[in-house]
């Protein structure tokens, strides 16, 4: 029994362990979340490069890690600059949150998710502001004229909704009140009368809305993003694969401990069961029986007793037992019995 | 991190019962099955405590994680406490004993940190 547990047990352990290591290579590199640059003069100098690049504002930078060293919170991010250039370096917590504005462009956990890009017109008079933050705090980076086309590609949900958007060379944020989005649906073919056409209306569980809400997003995410479940907020938040590594991770240390929790109440149960076999000289089970007792008895005569009895009467059967009856007891020489049976 | 979360939990488990069984060994428990016990509650506790600080961490900042940790290993202390109660007969009280046991694996452990890493 003992043998099968601590093989089990290893065998849990050895298996857990190998399949999340081997589930962390094989997952795809997936950011934290992303921020942006928001003040001027903020440079980074990658592993590939010799020199330091001062990067523009607006700028999407994938933050990958963070960590603390000797005391001091490092972020590991990852930038790209267009083409194939992408710098990976490092920032002290300090260089980043100077350069984030923490609090106002740090679009991590609370709103911005990763979409499919949006197409919109700007329909706001006489056009749309291009800001550095999603806020009207921040400054103006750039213009966008009435009736432009524009594609924004991340939301970022405050008091309004805020797109990240690129144009004409200069990147920032606009306010989403102010632009229309243009469907899908309606570069494609019209469907036939009277087919259900996936994605673009009905009913879901839970209630009635349309898939596609004004600035293009499905409603359900919406709606998850008041809504959300634990599992739900974790992927959100580290990504898909990050998200899924730590809940099986999670998963298995509850396992861990219920199985050690499990193993500890099996062994305390069988040790409790064989102390009490042995009190109550239970003979299915190794433990003192009347013979052992008479045999390591100090008193000499008892001794001999035992050994008579031992070699007289099969333990085994109450019948020949004299101790069971309680027959022999006065002639114990004064001992106490051995324990009842 | 979460890359290798699970190779940090084997990394903490291992450091962890290592030196708790050496502390234990000191301490005068030689039995095979106790240092077994010993084993078993570190399963239990140590790789949950790990995640959820972890977790924590990530969800609510470096205060929380500091708070987290201390409730959790005071979590930790009293459940193997416990166990210790009902499975290793030793001198010192189980609950002592334990405190002991978790507080030199943490200091240990902070310091094999700062040489290691």
């Amino acid at each position: 029994m003992k043998k099968i547990i601590s093989v089990l047990l290893a065998l849990i352990i050895v298996l857990s362990f190998t399949f999340v290591s081997f589930a962390d290579m094989g997952a795809p590199t997936v950011p934290l979340y992303y921020v942006f640059v928001a003040t001027e003069g903020f440079s980074v100098l990658g592993s590939n490069a010799s020199n330091y690049v001062e990067l523009p504002l607006g700028q999407k930078l994938a933050v990958y890690d963070r960590y603390t060293y000797e005391g001091t919170e490092y972020w590991d991010i990852s930038v790209e600059l267009g083409g194939d250039d992408r710098y990976w370096t490092e920032m002290t917590d300090a260089q980043m949150n100077d350069t984030i504005k923490e609090g106002e462009v740090f679009p991590t956990y609370r709103g911005v998710h990763l979409s499919k890009q949006v197409n919109a017109v700007v329909t706001g008079e006489p056009g749309l502001n291009i800001r550095y933050g999603p806020s009207t705090y921040f400054d103006i980076a750039g213009f966008i004229p009435l009736n432009s086309n524009v594609t924004y590609e991340y939301t970022y949900h405050n008091s309004c909704d805020w797109g990240y958007v690129s144009f004409g060379g200069k990147t920032g944020w606009i306010s989403l009140d102010y632009v229309e989005v243009i469907p899908e649906a309606q570069k494609e073919e019209p469907p036939a009368v009277g087919s259900f056409v996936p994605g673009i209306s009905g009913d879901v569980a839970g209630g009635d809305f349309d898939d596609i809400d004004d600035y293009g997003y499905d409603d359900y995410l919406w709606e998850s993003d008041r809504n959300r479940n634990p599992f739900e907020t974790i992927t959100g938040l580290l990504g898909p694969a990050l998200g899924i590594i730590l809940i099986i991770c999670l998963i298995i240390a509850v396992i861990l401990a219920i199985t050690a929790t499990v193993v500890i109440i099996i062994i305390v149960s069988v040790r409790k069961k064989r102390k009490r076999a042995a009190a109550y000289g239970n003979p299915s089970v190794r433990s003192i029986t009347p013979e052992d007792y008479l045999k390591n008895s100090a008193n000499p005569a008892v001794q001999q007793q035992g050994n008579s009895v031992h070699k007289a009467t099969p333990v085994n059967n109450p019948q020949n037992n004299p101790y069971v009856n309680g027959a022999n007891w006065q002639n114990n020489g004064g001992n106490p019995p051995p324990p009842a049976r | 991190m979460i890359r290798n979360l699970s190779l940090i939990m084997l990394y903490c488990l291992s450091c962890t019962v290592i030196i708790e069984c050496g502390i234990a060994f000191i301490s005068g428990i030689r039995k095979a099955k106790d240092l077994l016990f010993v084993l078993l509650v570190n399963i239990m506790t140590n790789p949950l405590l790990v995640v959820l600080t972890v977790i924590v961490n990530l969800f609510f900042g470096r205060l929380w994680y500091y708070i987290s940790l201390a409730v959790l290993e005071i979590g930790a202390v009293a459940a193997e406490g416990l166990v210790y109660k009902f499975t290793i007969k030793h001198k010192l009280n189980p609950f002592l004993l334990s405190l002991i046991l978790n507080s030199a694996s943490f200091f240990l452990g902070l310091i094999i940190n700062r040489i290691v890493f």
